[in-house]
């Protein structure tokens, strides 16, 4: 229980550490807000040449589609650079020792600011939801509980991802390269701007087996077109992918840390 | 005669800043190829879009990257060149720009032409290779497409030193700052098209992304004199207003005592 | 002929206040409330060309404000003043040309650049012609010793190498009048000895006027003839460093440390702080003879270690109030 207490703790801290920011929490809803907004009109002009149904979806899903893939990557936490500092100016030497292990410290530390963004994002995605399109067709409140569990495997494979490419530092002077190019990966093949079902057949198939949907499309998918057969695949998915993550984020960090003994910090 | 000054001493930091970038010649490269990858990955967006449907907002394929190849240059011109811009606020509220006030230049350009951004090459190389890409390949067109890159480059700049200009009258705007960014990059790489009303109005006012790549566009498509002296006038207009704002802000300016070094 | 004049010069910065929590942030964002502090308080001074001169007073007493002015880096709320003949806001870009600025704590050179490329840049940004900026380059660095530092990145040198090649860089333009905000801060001995004896050739070979703010008493007794004292944005005291030697800064302290316990009981000498052993004494060095209290100290008891130093700046700025408050009669008397 104790040990689990530090971790809460942490979580504490950083929670409130965040609200301390009221005007980056403002800039980062106002773009939550806009790029949507934009999506929208993109849409409208889109829907209107093309009736009202594109690869299975209605404008309505579409726009509450977008916004979950949306909420899942603007709620990332800042981990991929805190980590990649971390390592490169040494100061991993000093966390090493402590009392704790460093990749679930990073994660609580995450959890807590995530927690925040999440809520906030959550709340401002309802509303623009609501306002944008009108409440969500066909949604039955008793898979809420899924779909936000859905969500949050999804976050805590984003968060997996990124910091095994934070832990990169160790080898990689500049290793901010590596974030970009999952960041895209997300963008493109984790269907966060356009569902993968509008993809050509063969590059579906493709995406449906990369982790990348999971983080993104998974989630979004569940929640504007529950069915509990895909709730469990996705499910799945995401359990595996998830665990693999964090089993190459430890193993990553053992040899990092061999490493710096190795070479100095 | 004060113009060509300015001129000289931006000359003058984009030569320093070249060289001084290519002492890491490996990190200008990564970067830069980096950047070109990064842009690349819109690419894909539209495709798939343009799989499905013919044309969105009476743009098709060719024209949406059109606009995403003069909006790119625009980005990349400005922060190759004046790579400063976006730490304007932070220096502001650090106290950073003493040494640039005891210095026997223009402030503003001195402090914006004294930074560069590496990463921002990618974004002018990108622009280019899918301007040369998508459009039959023509002087003619290269040189209304550099032309339009610079103006926008101008509007984008006006922009964001406003932005950050900012940080005079309230304090810290970073914040608002790279919201205007990230308002100015996405208006002006969509089709035309999808604004209305409002935003349309917006765009051509307040948040002039219009001028960056949309106008251009249509002018490169089908040139016009009304729409080139409206997208000229809006041009100077923006500097004018930026550079006068900027001025003004100065005197509000209340250093500091951090300690800073120059990067 | 003075080549500073201020007069009757204000500045008044609004600071922003803030309540604590969350709540109070939010409150911050709607309404904000603001403070009036006022750095600079009618402040009047000159300085005569050629001259050195130490403006000096505590952390936050409005020296770096005052300094800022001069320069043409922050605008007066009121007060005039004339740097050269010229308004230093009105004619920033021509006072530049002619004043050079070391702020000990702000850096002018490129961090990941080699000096050589920032003295480069800064000729270029000065105007200098580049033969002459060469042969002034070798002069400067051959006078400052930092020859073999010219092509080491900024952020490799120590604070020592890096405060000089600060000072040389801010001489490249050949400055009349030099402005030094706490060149020696954070230096050790050695160095900062190295770094008055250059500002003392400077003054002598160059004829550059000088003015100068340290904490460091020493900086003060051995660079200038005359100094400003400031506190609280204003004028405390304007005279001779010899004056303000012989009137307030023969205070020194004396820390010894005995094998065992003492009993001080000479009158001239004020014991501050007694553990028996170790004991902290101020001696009026203008009244007795420092050679023979010593004596006297090391005869007590066997010594194990002594220092002796002067007050520091704050106190000696403390015993000038007092001795206003007091009715001021030696000041009267030192003008």
């Amino acid at each position: 229980m104790k040990a689990l207490n530090k971790y809460f703790y942490i979580f504490k801290i950083s929670l409130s550490n965040n609200l301390v920011y009221v005007s980056n929490f403002i800039a980062r809803n106002m773009f939550f807000v806009f790029i949507v907004y934009v999506m929208l009109l993109l849409w409208q002009n889109i829907y209107s040449h093309q009736g009202n149904m594109i690869a299975g979806y209605t404008l309505n899903q579409m726009i509450w589609y977008l916004i979950i893939t949306e909420m899942v990557t603007l709620s990332r936490s800042n981990v991929f650079t805190e980590v990649s500092e971390d390592v490169k100016k040494g100061q991993i030497a000093y966390l090493i020792n402590k009392p704790y292990h460093y990749i679930f410290y990073c994660f609580s530390n995450s959890l807590g600011e995530s927690g925040v963004k999440l809520t906030s994002n959550m709340i401002i995605g309802m509303i623009m939801g609501l306002v944008y399109v009108g409440p969500l067709m066909n949604l039955n409140l008793v898979h809420l509980p899924l779909i936000l569990i859905s969500l949050l495997l999804g976050m805590f494979l984003n968060f997996f991802i990124y910091i095994n490419l934070a832990l990169t530092a160790f080898w990689f002077e500049e290793n901010t390269a590596f974030m970009w190019i999952y960041s895209k990966l997300v963008f493109t093949l984790g269907g966060m701007l356009i569902p993968i079902e509008m993809f050509p057949g063969w590059l579906e198939k493709v995406a449906r087996y990369l982790p990348f949907a999971y983080v993104t499309y998974g989630p979004a998918r569940l929640g504007v077109k529950f069915s509990l057969s895909e709730f469990f695949s996705i499910i799945s998915f995401q359990v595996f992918y998830l665990t693999v993550f964090i089993f190459i984020s430890i193993f990553v960090y053992r040899r990092g840390v061999k490493e710096l003994n190795v070479n100095g910090g | 005669m004060e113009v060509k000054k300015h001129l000289n001493l931006i000359a003058m930091y984009f030569k320093f800043n070249l060289s001084s970038s290519m002492e890491y010649r490996a990190s200008f490269l990564t970067q830069t190829f980096g950047m070109i990858l990064n842009n690349s990955t819109f690419i894909f967006f539209w495709w798939i879009l343009f799989e499905n449907i013919e044309t969105i907002g009476g743009y098709g394929f060719r024209e949406v990257m059109m606009i995403w190849a003069i909006s790119s240059t625009s980005f990349g011109i400005t922060f190759v060149l004046f790579g400063n811009i976006r730490r304007i606020s932070q220096m502001i509220v650090n106290g950073e720009l003493d040494s640039y006030l005891l210095q026997p230049k223009d402030v503003l350009i001195n402090i914006i032409a004294s930074g560069t951004v590496i990463s921002a090459w990618g974004d002018i190389f990108y622009g280019l290779i899918l301007f040369m890409g998508v459009y039959r390949f023509s002087l003619i067109g290269l040189g209304m497409f550099i032309f339009f890159s610079f103006t926008g480059a101008m509007v984008f700049a006006s922009l964001l030193i406003f932005a950050n200009s900012l940080t005079f009258y309230m304090g810290n705007s970073q914040g608002i700052a790279s919201l205007f960014m990230e308002f100015m990059i996405t208006f002006s790489i969509y089709p035309e098209g999808i604004y209305r009303g409002y935003t349309k109005l917006i765009i051509y006012t307040f948040l002039p992304a219009a001028f960056i790549s949309l106008v251009p566009a249509r002018l490169i498509n089908n040139f016009s004199w009304g729409w080139f002296s409206l997208l000229i006038g809006a041009v100077v207009a923006w500097l004018i207003f930026t550079y006068y704002f900027f001025r003004r802000g100065l005197r509000k300016y209340e250093s500091g005592n951090l300690i800073v070094s120059k990067l | 002929m003075s080549i500073i004049t201020v007069n009757h010069l204000s500045k008044t910065f609004r600071v922003k206040t803030k309540e604590q929590g969350f709540r109070g942030s939010i409150k911050a964002i709607v309404t904000p409330n603001y403070k009036e502090v006022q750095a600079v308080k009618d402040l009047s001074l000159r300085v005569e060309e050629g001259e050195v001169l130490a403006f000096i007073g505590p952390n936050g007493a409005g020296k770096s404000t005052t300094i800022k002015m001069l320069t043409g880096i922050l605008h007066p709320t009121m007060g005039e003043i004339n740097v050269l003949g010229l308004d230093p806001i009105m004619d920033r870009k021509k006072l530049s040309f002619k004043i050079g600025t070391v702020f000990g704590q702000k850096s002018q050179l490129w961090f990941h650049l080699p000096p050589l490329d920032s003295f480069n840049l800064l000729g270029r940004i000065y105007e200098i012609e580049e033969g002459l900026l060469k042969k002034r380059i070798t002069n400067l660095t051959e006078l400052f010793e930092i020859a073999d530092l010219m092509d080491t990145p900024v952020r490799k040198l120590s604070l020592g190498q890096r405060i000089r090649c600060e000072i040389a860089a801010s001489l490249l333009h050949q400055p009349e009048i030099i402005f030094l905000d706490e060149p020696t801060i954070g230096l050790d001995v050695v160095v900062k000895q190295k770094i008055r004896d250059l500002i003392k050739t400077l003054n002598k070979e160059f004829k550059t006027t000088i003015f100068l703010t340290s904490h460091d008493a020493g900086d003060i007794e051995q660079l200038c003839k005359r100094a400003i004292i400031i506190n609280h944005g204003q004028i405390v005291l304007n005279e001779s460093v010899k004056n303000l030697k012989y009137n307030y800064m023969n205070q020194k302290i004396i820390d010894i440390k005995y094998t065992e316990p003492v009993v001080i009981e000479n009158p001239e000498l004020k014991v501050l702080k007694s553990k028996g052993y170790a004991i902290k004494i101020e001696v009026d060095s203008s009244k007795c003879d420092l050679d023979r209290i010593i004596a006297e100290l090391m005869k007590l008891g066997k010594v194990v270690d002594i220092t002796i130093s002067d007050p520091p700046l704050e106190e000696i700025i403390s015993g000038i109030y007092q001795e206003k408050a007091i009715g001021g009669d030696s000041l009267e008397g030192a003008k």
